[in-house]
């Protein structure tokens, strides 16, 4: 291939999220990465799908029925993720965008309602109520209960805020002994621990309550950031993600290649990765060396990774909206107040969008299930669908019966046309596959939200680099990051250049030492 | 003056044809014989004022994306005109021109206007794609048709208020229907709404 370069510090295999965002990261920081997708699409597991790849994928032959869409353009008003996650807005993912000054490549918009499920009166959903003024005016528990719930939150809105001096240590008492200490029913402990907090069973009442609360105060500051609900979600669906990361990694010279057939990995005498042999869709076959492989578990043999759990997911096509998530009109008019810009789903053919949280003991299980619906507000599929998503972690043989909880409040309303399950195995990377200097991102969990997958992808790069993402330090000037990829460049050429005259080790100390001078010159400015 | 119209204009074409001298002669009038493969821009504004309207150019440049057919349809996503640019000396780099007209019918939305820039028109000796055959071409494909130099700075602002003429009219109802995101840099206020109150 005419101008290809052959040597990396990185060789990336899958765009999904995890592994953009990682390019990404690797890019800003002067690392030379090389970016490699099997398909012809970005985004892999995270990408959107419009209404006919979703057909080619889970009924193959068949097409989408006509008042899905009839033509190309109609199909693409479709955008489906495969797993269903919104995004924190005070969380980890936000800061990561704002931090790598990616945010203009995204329209956010806000989720309208968060909601929990309760057995009561048939079943139904009731608002997530965060702050002590709406927990107060809940209709979810009795008066005393409320103002103990309020006073257990009014402590971890003191304890938690880092700006705030700390008066009590919260890691050295259980979760359980401290809703014990505010004297909470299991209802409520429930509440708080599964809505609030978004545990998915009850493993954190026997850990530190300091973990339970930070996650409450992240809810809470969520929620405080554009009212309605904790959550945002990207126009045009999560797929924007990996694309956003991906474009980022190119600026600052990450090379991106797709639809290539990596037929093998490459590993040096002492085991160590050295490269890949591949080949891209007109045939050609190619190498491409590196220090690190990361990679999405597919591009692995079996015995790199190991299953760690599965989780059960169904795709629901809608068209009513779901009951009970319609919005009322006084908390209309009080997001409308927190956030004027936010005009709602509002517009005809636009349904309320929402996270409705199922609690494990409701529905007898030992895990939560997650059910979530989203319109055309977020160009998500045209106006008078909607599109609805169940999940939870497998407990059984028959997995699918699982989701029935999810898709029958999905159906409530009796909006619910079509429903594409699936059973994924979550894999992670096999023990001791970084002595290969190879790591493996494990495949998407049950979570509703992205702050497990970004602190997977923080962890990696320190483990890979040995230096921290700072996300609380503003982007960097493009220019520094261009010197330092200008830098690394001149390196890995003089690397690999005297590789083959077997002076690895002295250009390898010497090259690191002339990069790391470049970066303290650009730390100085 | 009425308010400022944003619009974003997304690159196409081969490798080394000059599609980022192109912006750097637009956005800043220089010009550099040796400009290496484009990084760290993510996008560069430039702002028009034509008839007292003013346009404000959001150009995103390929990031090299381009080299292995790997833009994302992030990049053609909402573009309101896009420029695809060859290089008059290199006859297999028109040869692309019509693959990009494609792929951009494909991923860009029905109304996205199309501007071809045969670059690089002061190399007249070195010519490889005759000017008439191309602007023919191009006009049968409903583009628009430049033949440009980002060294001498030949066609490149005309080439700029030419694609403000073919912007629709402005529309209130329409631009009602687009709402802005939200701005994830805004700190999250607890105290504005949350435990605290």
């Amino acid at each position: 291939m005419e101008g290809f370069s052959p040597y990396y510090d990185a060789i990336i295999l899958g765009t999904g999220l995890k592994e953009c965002l990682l390019s990404g990261l690797l890019s800003v920081s002067g690392y030379k990465v090389l970016h490699i997708d099997k398909n012809s699409y970005y985004g892999a597991e995270s990408a959107s799908l419009n209404i006919q790849q979703l057909y080619q994928q889970f009924r193959p032959g068949m097409e989408p029925p006509k008042r899905f869409g009839a033509t190309t353009r109609e199909w693409k008003q479709w955008n489906i993720d495969l797993f269903p996650k919104f995004v924190l807005s005070a969380g980890a993912l936000v800061s990561t965008l704002v931090h790598t000054n990616t945010t203009h490549y995204l329209n956010f918009k806000v989720i309208d309602g968060s909601y929990v499920y309760s057995p009561a009166k048939g079943g139904c959903i009731h608002r997530v109520p965060a702050t002590v003024k709406e927990a107060i005016a809940s209709k979810l528990m009795k008066f005393g209960e409320k103002r103990r719930m309020a006073s257990l939150l009014e402590l971890i809105q003191k304890e938690c805020d880092p700006e705030q001096p700390s008066t009590r240590d919260l890691t050295g008492l259980t979760m359980k002994e401290l809703f014990a200490e505010f004297s909470l029913q299991e209802s409520t402990q429930d509440f708080i621990g599964h809505a609030m907090g978004l545990w998915r069973d009850d493993s954190y009442l026997e850990r530190p309550a300091k973990e339970t609360c930070d996650r409450i105060f992240l809810y809470a500051r969520s929620l405080a950031k554009f009212g309605s609900s904790p959550y945002i979600y990207p126009e045009y669906g999560l797929g924007e993600l990996p694309q956003g990361f991906s474009r980022l990694a190119s600026v600052f010279g990450g090379v991106y290649m797709i639809r290539i057939d990596v037929q093998e990995l490459l590993y040096n005498e002492d085991g160590t990765f050295r490269g890949i042999r591949a080949k891209n869709d007109e045939d050609i076959e190619f190498e491409a060396y590196a220090k690190w492989c990361i990679g999405a578990p597919s591009y692995f043999p079996r015995e790199m990774t190991k299953v760690s759990h599965s989780v059960a997911r169904a795709v629901c096509i809608l068209d009513k909206p779901i009951a009970g998530s319609d919005y009322s009109k006084s908390q209309k008019d009080k997001d409308k107040k927190k956030n004027p810009k936010h005009r709602l789903s509002s517009l005809p053919g636009f349904f309320p969008s929402c996270q409705i949280i199922i609690p494990q003991k409701t529905v007898h299980r030992r895990h939560d299930v997650y059910v979530s619906g989203m319109g055309t507000y977020y160009k998500s599929c045209p106006p008078n669908f909607m599109l609805g998503y169940v999940s939870t972690t497998v407990e059984t043989d028959s997995p699918r019966d699982e989701l029935k909880p999810g898709l029958e409040l999905l159906n409530k309303s009796g909006g619910l046309i079509d429903s594409f399950e699936t059973v994924n195995e979550i894999l992670v990377g096999a023990d001791g596959i970084e002595k290969k200097s190879v790591w493996i991102t494990s495949s998407y969990d049950e979570t509703s939200h992205f702050e497990t997958s970004i602190s997977e992808v923080m962890e990696l790069f320190e483990k890979i680099t040995g230096e921290k993402v700072d996300l609380s330090k503003p982007p960097s000037d493009p220019q520094d990051i261009v010197k330092l990829v200008e830098a690394r460049n001149k390196y890995l050429l003089e690397l690999y250049g005297s590789l083959e005259a077997g002076e690895r080790k002295e250009t390898e100390e010497d090259g690191e030492k002339e990069i790391k001078e470049v970066a303290e010159e650009i730390d100085q400015m | 003056m009425s308010r400022v119209k944003e619009v974003k204009l997304v690159l196409l074409g081969a490798s080394g044809c000059g599609k980022s001298s192109i912006v750097l002669r637009f956005v800043t009038n220089q010009f550099k014989p040796f400009q290496e493969p484009t990084i760290g821009a993510s996008f560069l504004t430039k702002t028009v004022v034509v008839d007292e309207t003013a346009v404000k150019f959001q150009i995103w440049d390929t990031a090299g994306q381009e080299k292995y057919h790997t833009l994302t349809p992030m990049y053609y996503r909402g573009a309101k005109a896009a420029i695809i640019v060859y290089d008059i000396t290199r006859k297999q780099t028109f040869g692309t021109v019509r693959d990009w007209i494609k792929e951009l019918r494909q991923m860009g939305s029905e109304d996205t206007i199309i501007i071809v820039a045969g670059n690089k028109c002061d190399l007249e000796a070195q010519r490889e794609v005759p000017t008439e055959e191309a602007k023919t071409e191009i006009e049968d494909c409903g583009g628009i048709f430049f033949e440009t130099s980002a060294k001498t700075a030949q066609c490149i602002n005309d080439m700029f208020v030419q694609i403000t003429h073919h912007l629709p009219r402005d529309d209130h109802d329409k631009e009602d229907e687009e709402e802005p995101g939200l701005d994830l840099e805004e700190p999250a206020d607890i105290d504005g709404g949350g435990c605290g109150c």
